[in-house]
């Protein structure tokens, strides 16, 4: 069997998501700027409840969200030591899709505040992404069965 | 499980040790061991048949049925 480790597809998705990562960092740390700049351009810069309310959703959001790289980081390494079929990556499948089910949380909550089309899009989206990561796991967990039955094969 | 395995009784039969019956059956030391310790969940037919050639024998004299009354 080929190494996946060795793929240069997989070096690069490696790198993509630590990319990935450093941007999240960057984004949370300069998160008041992004609000107060996105603000401006949408013309409701005085607005200080606005500033407040989307400073508290996308705080959490983005904290959820580095969770979640993280996670996918971590099975992403598993997987380049040609080793994906751990009980480990079911449980970090399942943490994935309650990191996404709070971010979309965060989405409803709002809907009710400052509501957008995109939010509700975005939403829904967080939510079906977040049953596919729970469909995935239990997909991986039946997998780790068969591997283990495999290896006990002699 | 109620299937023992007795490779190391007809190991010791023929004078062989562990790594030598490895190496001629075609696995590693470390799923010799499985085998032995009775850790394995299943025995493909081309081992079952490389071991009993190797330990000249009969697929009977490794494994043996053990009713186990305590079993669930």
């Amino acid at each position: 069997m080929k190494n996946f480790s060795q793929s240069i597809f997989t070096q690069i998705i490696g790198y993509l998501v630590l990319l990935i990562i450093l941007i999240t960092i960057a984004a949370i740390a300069l998160l008041p700027y992004v609000v107060a700049w996105y603000l401006r351009d949408m013309g409701v810069a005085d607005s200080q409840w606005t500033t407040n309310v989307l400073l508290g959703l996308l705080y959490p959001c983005g904290l959820l969200a580095l969770l979640t790289e993280w996670e996918v980081f971590r099975i992403f390494r598993s997987l380049s030591q040609n080793n994906p079929f751990i009980i480990q990556n079911v449980k970090a499948f399942r943490r994935i899709a309650i990191y996404l089910f709070g971010i979309a949380v965060m989405f409803i909550i709002k809907i009710c505040l400052l509501n957008t089309l995109m939010t509700m899009l975005g939403a829904f989206a967080f939510i079906v992404v977040g049953l596919l990561m729970l469909v995935l796991s239990d997909v991986f967990h039946q997998a780790v069965v068969y591997k283990e039955d495999n290896d006990l094969t002699i | 499980m109620s299937i023992i395995v007795n490779v190391d009784v007809m190991m010791a039969k023929r004078k062989m040790r562990a790594g030598d019956l490895a190496e001629k059956v075609g696995i590693t030391n470390a799923n010799l061991s499985i085998l032995k310790n009775g850790k394995a969940k299943a025995i493909r037919f081309s081992t079952l048949e490389a071991i009993c050639k190797v330990l000249d024998c009969q697929p009977g004299d490794i494994l043996e049925y053990r009713g186990d009354k305590n079993e669930q």
